[in-house]
């Protein structure tokens, strides 16, 4: 009897994985090829208030209704941050009109030697629609413990003194600011324009 | 018997030995032989973003009045430039040391990504095995030049010293474009 019922159960279990797996493989033949890592469901993000040029603070909550991305990084930064945030440029490029409902903030973690206009010129150098922030250094490390980013400075020798080590991932605010995607280092900018596309579609 | 065989087998050596000497001189790959190729370097100033799909734009050319502002205001620190250094000889040789007119100083740097942390140290001596090449891309090895004299915008040119240490120094060409 007991033997009976545990091969009922156990093809309505086999049944329903079936279901479920033809359900989702009909949602995934949907769903456009992204290149980052899709937060499901995305993450309340924590809104900040950094200084940009002339002394202006600001956060993503400012930007509301738009997609934000975040970058974290540093001015002295000759390969990894330059790639980055050209490849973002060049994605604004590709989104032509579409790139009016992105914002592209590049948060320096070297406050030592990036001052909010320093960094914020920096930012415009790859697109004049991007803002670049900074802050004190506690105020830098309660934002990156908040969005899970990494970054310490470290002694060198030569020229640069110490230089800082940063996570190299890009994170991607939906338009309602809650945490969406991360892209990894070395994504090309035809890939960041598609999926930025696909979240102003939503 | 045992006396010409001998006097054979010296002959035969002798002969042997007049071969290997001529085979000694047959062309070989010199000690280096360095060929330094693709030089280029990233633009620091606005547009740095133009891309492929950029340099059409209408707009990309155009300088912005607030990045010409920005260019003096704060000049680029810094860019990097990439170059291929292929080695054709039979030893292997050493950068050891780099410089440009253009900057305050250079270094060879070394990226790295590693579980999602970009991390960037000094490389002292780049070596170039022989037969072998060794490529400065995004994301690997560069040279970083630090107190930029000027801003670099896609399509300027300039020069750059590498002192390798057996093949000595030369000057490489490095031309200004985004990727």
């Amino acid at each position: 009897m007991g033997r009976k019922r545990f091969v009922v159960a156990a093809l309505a279990i086999v049944l329903l994985g079936t279901v479920a797996a033809a359900a989702l493989n009909a949602r995934l033949a949907r769903a456009p090829v992204l290149h980052g890592t899709v937060l499901e469901p995305p993450l309340p993000a924590a809104e900040f208030a950094l200084t940009t040029s002339g002394g202006d603070r600001i956060g993503p909550q400012h930007f509301r209704g738009s997609v934000v991305v975040l970058f974290f990084g540093f001015t002295n930064c000759p390969d990894v941050c330059p790639l980055t945030l050209q490849r973002l440029a060049g994605a604004m490029d590709a989104l032509g009109d579409r790139a009016d409902g992105v914002q592209v903030i590049l948060v320096s973690v070297d406050p030592n030697r990036d001052t909010p206009e320093a960094v914020d010129a920096y930012a415009r150098r790859f697109d004049p629609r991007f803002a670049g922030v900074t802050g004190t250094d506690e105020e830098l490390r309660e934002v990156a413990s908040r969005y899970g980013i990494f970054f310490a400075a470290n002694p060198v020798d030569g020229e640069t003194g110490y230089t800082v080590d940063h996570s190299a991932s890009t994170l991607v605010l939906d338009r309602n600011g809650r945490l969406r995607m991360i892209w990894p280092f070395d994504t090309q900018a035809e890939d960041f324009a598609s999926d930025l596309a696909w979240l102003l579609r939503r | 018997v045992t006396r010409r065989a001998a006097e054979a087998g010296r002959r035969c050596a002798v002969l042997l030995a007049v071969l290997l000497a001529a085979c000694g001189d047959a062309p070989q790959p010199p000690e280096t032989e360095l060929h330094v190729s693709d030089g280029w370097a990233r633009p620091t100033a606005a547009p740095a973003s133009a891309g492929p799909e950029a340099v059409a734009h209408d707009t990309a050319a155009a300088p912005h009045a607030h990045d010409h502002e920005s260019s003096t205001d704060h000049a680029a620190p810094t860019t990097a430039v990439y170059f291929t250094i292929e080695n054709r000889g039979r030893e292997a040789d050493v950068l050891v040391a780099v410089e440009s007119g253009i900057a305050r100083s250079a270094e060879v740097h070394q990226t790295t990504v590693e579980e999602g942390i970009a991390r960037m140290r000094p490389v002292e001596r780049l070596v170039v095995p022989p037969g072998e090449s060794v490529v400065l891309r995004p994301g690997g090895y560069h040279l970083m030049l630090l107190g930029l004299e000027r801003e670099l915008s896609v399509g300027d040119r300039f020069q750059v010293l590498l002192t390798f240490e057996k093949e000595g120094t030369r000057t490489i060409d490095v031309g200004v474009r985004t990727q």
